[in-house]
Parts: C-alpha cells; sequence; structure tokens
C-alpha cells in the first residue's frame, strides 16, 4: 500500500493540484489504514515531544526517521541524548511529506491541521492522547504497540510499569497511620497543576494530598502566590526548567516571600520534564516525591509524638 | 499684622498659599487613606485592619509575610511609579509648554522598557543587579533626547505627539523583537507586561533597586518649579529673569529619564497617568506650572493606587495590567483635551 501513496505524492508534486486532487479520492476510497495485517513501520515520525520519549523508551530508534526538536532540548525531555542524531521537526507538514514516512504519531494537543492535512494526503497517522491520570500511561504504550506492531514488547513494558508501581504505593501504605501531608506545585507565571492532571496524580501515588485540588482547580492553572503562602503546603514543588534563561516567569520562583514561608526541608525542583508526560519515567518522580513525604511525616512525628 | 504698603501683597500671598496648603494636605491625606486601602486587597483573605495589625508586628507568621513581602513592596512601588509619572508630566508639560507632554505618549516610557528589556533577557540583570534600572535610566535618555531633537524646542503640538507615536512604535516593535528572539520561553508572552505594565508579585528587591534613582529623578524635578514658572512668561523673558533655560532643560531630561526609567524597568510601561493627572490639579493651583509638580506626584501616586486595587478586584488571582486602566481613564480625558483644543481653535 505504501509505496502507492509515494508514487501518489511525486505526481502531485510534479503535476499540480488537481491531478492530486482526484488522485486523492482514490487514495481515500482505498483506505491504507484498513489493511489488516501490515509489517511493521520502518519509518516512523513523531510529532510529540510525549511519542518522542515513548518510542525512544521503547527501543525503536532504529526505525524513527524524525522527531520534534523538543524531544533534544533538555528543558522540554527526561531523555534528550537519545534523540542525538535524530533528524527533529517542528511539525510542519512541509518537513514531514518529504521523508516518505509510513506512521506518523501525533499527540492530541498538536496541530490538527497538520493531522488531517496529513490523513487527506493519504498518510497513517495514529493520535496519542495525552496522559492525564496513571492508568493513561499503559494505555498509551498500548496503543503505540499496535500501532508499531511490538505488541508482545509494549505488553512487556506496561507488566513493569504497573509492577514498579504497585511496589511504591505498598510502601506507601505501610505508614497510613498518619494522615497524607499536603503539596502544592508552583512554577513559572503562577502555573499549577489540581484536579484530573498527570502531575496531581504523581503526587498523589507519591502519598500526598495536592493543595490546589481542596482549592477547586481542575486540571492546569495559574494560582496568586498570595494563595501559596495563605494555604502553605507542607511540601512545596517548584516546576523549575532545566533551562534558567532569565524571563519574569521564572523570576517570580525566587520571591523572597517564599524563601521565607518554606525552607529548604520544605521546598524541593523538580524539572518541568519529569513529569510533563506519561511514560514509565514518571515513576522515578513518584519515587522521590514518597521519600520527601516519608522523610517529613518522621519530622512530623518527631515533632508531635 | 503690617500696616506698610506692602501688605496687600502679603494677603494676596497668603491667599494663594492658603488653598495650596488645603490641597497638599487633601492629596496627602487621600493617599494615606488609598495606601491602608491597598494593603488590604489581594487573593488571600487578610482585610485592612489584619494588614494594618501585621505592619504593627502583630498576627500569624503566614499573614506578616504576605502583608510585609508582597502588599506592602507592591503599594510603596505603587506610591513610587505613580509619583514619578504624575511630576515628570507635570514637568514636562511645564517646560514645553504642551499640554500633551507626557512620558507614555511621547515615548519615554518605551524607549525605557526596551531598554530594560535588553538587560533583563540577555541576563546582564541577573549578572549585575543594578543593570536593570540603568538599563531603563538608559533607554530613558534616549527617548528624551530623541524627542528633544525631534520636537525641542520651537516644535509644536503636532510635531510632539508625530515624533510620540514614530519613538513609541519604533521602541515597541524593538521590545516585541527581541522578546521573541530571547531564549526563555515564557519571553514572547511577557511582551504584556511591558506594553502594559503592573504590579503584581514584586518585592521589596525592587523597591530597593528603584529607589535611588526615582529619588534622585525627583528632586531634580521638584527644583525646577521657578523656572517653571518664569517659562510661562515665555523663554526670553525667564532668560533676562536670570533662569538658565538650557540648564532647566537639561535637568528636566536628566530628572525625567532617572525616575521613569527605573520606574519602567520595574513596573513596565504605563501610559496617560502623567496626562491626566496635571489637567485636573492645574485649576486648584491657579494654573502655575511650578505649583502644579508636588500636587501632581501626589495626585499621580493616588490614581496608581486605586487603578492597581482596581486591577485586583474583578478577577482575583488573574489580574488586568495597569495600563489597560490606565488607558480607560486616560482615553476620555485625552479626547476632552482634544475637543477643547479645538473649541479653542474655532
Amino acid at each position: 500500500m505504501r509505496p502507492i501513496t509515494y508514487k501518489i505524492w511525486d505526481i502531485i508534486r510534479k503535476n499540480g493540484a488537481a491531478l492530486g486532487v482526484t488522485l486523492l479520492t482514490l487514495t481515500l476510497t482505498m483506505d491504507p489504514t484498513d489493511a489488516g495485517e501490515r509489517a511493521k513501520p520502518q519509518r516512523i515520525i513523531s510529532l510529540n515531544v510525549c511519542t518522542d520519549q515513548l518510542l525512544l523508551i521503547m527501543g525503536l530508534r532504529q526505525r524513527l526517521v524524525s522527531v520534534t526538536f523538543l524531544a533534544a532540548d533538555p528543558s522540554s525531555s527526561s531523555i534528550p541524548e537519545a534523540a542525538r542524531g535524530l533528524l527533529l521537526n517542528r511539525g510542519r507538514a512541509e518537513e514531514i511529506l518529504p521523508l516518505r514516512p509510513d506512521l506518523v504519531l501525533a499527540g492530541n494537543t498538536a496541530a490538527t491541521p497538520t493531522v488531517q492535512l496529513l490523513r487527506r494526503l493519504g498518510h497513517r497517522v495514529v493520535v496519542v492522547p495525552l496522559a492525564t491520570t496513571l492508568d493513561d500511561i499503559p494505555r498509551n504504550i498500548k496503543i503505540l504497540a499496535r500501532a508499531t506492531g511490538e505488541g508482545a514488547r509494549g505488553r512487556k513494558m506496561i507488566e513493569h510499569f504497573k509492577k514498579e508501581l504497585e511496589i511504591i504505593s505498598a510502601e506507601a501504605q505501610l505508614d497510613q497511620g498518619s494522615p497524607p501531608p499536603s503539596a502544592m506545585i508552583f512554577g513559572p507565571n503562577g502555573i499549577t497543576s489540581g484536579d484530573h492532571s498527570l502531575s496531581e496524580a504523581i503526587i498523589t501515588a507519591a502519598g500526598f494530598t495536592n493543595g490546589m485540588t481542596t482549592h477547586g482547580l481542575k486540571g492546569v492553572g495559574r494560582v496568586p502566590l498570595e494563595t501559596v503562602l495563605a494555604f502553605r503546603p507542607r511540601l512545596l514543588i517548584l516546576n523549575s526548567l532545566k533551562v534558567n534563561n532569565p524571563s519574569l516567569a521564572v523570576n517570580l520562583l525566587a520571591h523572597p516571600a517564599l524563601k521565607h514561608s518554606f525552607s529548604s526541608r520544605t521546598t524541593i525542583h523538580v524539572n518541568h520534564h519529569v513529569w510533563a508526560c506519561g511514560s514509565p519515567l514518571v515513576l522515578n518522580a513518584i519515587r522521590r516525591l514518597a521519600q520527601i513525604r516519608a522523610r517529613l511525616v518522621k519530622i512530623r512525628r518527631m515533632v508531635r509524638p | 499684622m503690617s500696616t506698610r504698603p506692602e501688605a496687600p501683597s502679603i494677603d494676596a500671598r497668603s491667599t494663594i498659599l492658603g488653598p495650596r496648603v488645603l490641597l497638599l494636605a487633601a492629596l496627602v491625606l487621600a493617599l494615606g487613606m488609598v495606601f491602608i486601602l491597598s494593603l488590604g486587597v489581594g487573593p488571600a483573605d487578610i482585610s485592612t485592619t489584619d494588614a494594618l495589625a501585621a505592619l504593627a508586628g502583630i498576627g500569624s507568621e503566614t499573614t506578616q509575610i504576605i502583608v510585609l513581602e508582597i502588599r506592602l513592596p507592591r503599594v510603596l512601588l505603587g506610591v513610587m511609579v505613580g509619583a514619578t509619572l504624575g511630576l515628570s508630566g507635570a514637568a514636562l508639560q511645564g517646560l514645553l509648554r504642551n499640554p500633551l507632554a507626557e512620558p507614555g505618549l511621547i515615548g519615554v516610557s518605551s524607549t525605557a522598557a526596551l531598554g530594560a528589556v535588553l538587560t533583563l533577557y540577555t541576563g546582564a540583570a541577573g549578572a549585575f543587579t543594578l543593570a536593570l534600572p540603568l538599563g531603563g535610566v538608559a533607554g530613558a535618555v534616549i527617548g528624551v533626547v530623541l524627542l528633544h531633537i525631534l520636537a525641542g524646542r520651537d516644535g509644536g503640538n503636532l510635531t510632539l505627539i508625530l515624533a510620540g507615536i514614530a519613538i513609541t512604535s519604533m521602541s515597541g516593535a524593538l521590545t516585541a523583537l527581541v522578546l521573541n528572539l530571547a531564549p526563555s520561553p515564557f519571553a514572547a508572552l511577557e511582551i504584556v507586561f511591558w506594553l502594559m505594565g503592573s504590579l503584581a508579585d514584586r518585592s521589596f528587591a525592587h523597591v530597593w533597586l528603584a529607589l535611588p534613582f526615582v529619588t534622585s529623578g525627583w528632586v531634580l524635578l521638584i527644583t525646577l518649579g521657578r523656572p517653571l514658572d518664569a517659562l510661562t512668561l515665555g523663554e526670553d523673558t525667564a532668560q533676562s529673569l536670570g533662569f538658565d533655560v538650557r540648564y532647566a532643560r537639561t535637568r528636566l531630561i536628566l530628572g525625567t529619564a532617572l525616575a521613569v526609567g527605573a520606574a519602567t524597568a520595574i513596573a513596565g510601561t504605563i501610559g496617560f497617568l502623567g496626562l491626566v493627572v496635571p489637567h485636573l490639579l492645574r485649576p486648584f493651583v491657579a494654573h502655575r506650572p511650578g505649583a502644579l509638580l508636588i500636587p501632581s506626584a501626589l495626585g499621580g501616586a493616588i490614581l496608581l493606587l486605586l487603578a492597581d486595587i482596581a486591577v485586583r478586584l474583578p478577577f482575583p488571582g488573574n489580574e488586568l495590567k495597569l495600563g489597560v486602566l490606565t488607558a480607560l481613564l486616560g482615553g476620555p480625558c485625552f479626547l476632552w483635551l482634544i475637543v477643547a483644543y479645538r473649541r479653542r481653535l474655532t
């Protein structure tokens, strides 16, 4: 099926739009996505920083033609080295078409006009939804594994992920005698996460309650500095960027009022990329937060036995 | 008291002095009230009385941190920025003898913002703390000097406004360009702050940073009172009365640049305030530009604090930018000026 699509693209390029449109309708009626059991795609392009990382973690580097420029950016990706040497794209259709992909992976927040255009031109595009809960991570692995024809590898990854998560939550169960301490995320511009966000899922899995949820925030939003100080969570999670280029948004995190309200024991810096994407790498963030929680609970027990 | 022939002139002076003292007292009182009121506004549930108690060291640690580290520096910066804009507006209008002169309108604020943006986003402000206000002051100096060359001594209203528009749009475009090229992913979004101004989440670090520049600018401008009064009689007469007009002009340029440059580097561009305040207060000082300076500074501070309260009220936690409010206030005032000007012509 795929070679036909290529040929058609060549014809469109050479012979102009009129012929292109007629041939396009032809490809659409042939519907390349319903071709049953296909060979494993060998020219995969990813248009989303989260699918970039998942594909690299799955060990599919050899079959990747291009990932987003964010995949190689240490402030956006947890594994920028893994993307080194790959062609980097900015999600524009014009960059992608000449690369002749046989599978394009996009996030549901990505430029939908690009996705529609690629589909209209007969490319196979699989949209992977954003993960907002921990259960979404195995779901996304499954979608990717199916699309790339790596079912067995995907199942293994999911199994491993679930097992690790169980171990961490079992440890958290051990000291459930005390109520979970509160945490709050504070990022550049006061950006924070509430209910229905992956960051919230990570915080809760580590045994904290999210202070923003009690404030009724759903998804991602802004919180005023005063509100953070008035609520005074047990742990302040500063969502910082690895590369600290100057901006007013980032300068807010250095406000003296924060330093006077939170000590180094009750503040941690988490790099944004750690929990920006739903991948097995979030386990590292959960583990680290769970350790901090255990320490905070211990301190409280010592103060108020 | 005196029965000497000079008595009538003393009487005349005291009748001018009387309302002037009254005006100043009223303005100081109003400023004090707005100052206290402003301390009680914010997303955290802290009332005015709680805030006052916190200032006196009473109340929980959290309340004290919020009041002393967030609200107090915000109000102090509001006073500094507002007074700067009111004062420099009155001084510029007096010296250029032009009712439209104002740091925001004639482009000085925009060039100051450009200077501050250049130092902040290139990292110079991170490496050397004073770079930020110095950048603002340098930008403001370039703005005033440019304006002076383009629409200086003989320039009418039209030349001044045209030059101001040209400088404002040029420096606005350059600010946008610098922010778009800046490496930080947030920089491009911060153009709104630099074009519209805000006092949100500032700290005492900003107060100390701007204070020396702003106060030295004020001193240069406030002492311009007598030459400004003399200038109402014309440049030559002022010169013959013993006032060095060129020296006064240099002081105005330096004073405006220091105060407006540092204020803009901290709070962004806030327009129209310097235009509105002197016009509102002029009738109370018998249209004497020298007597207008201090009332304009106080009036500017009051109006800016009021605007800063208003931006926080409609959407707590997601406040408006200050420039939105001052433009809503200043726009109609500007239109009214045009109507009055046309009526005078016909």
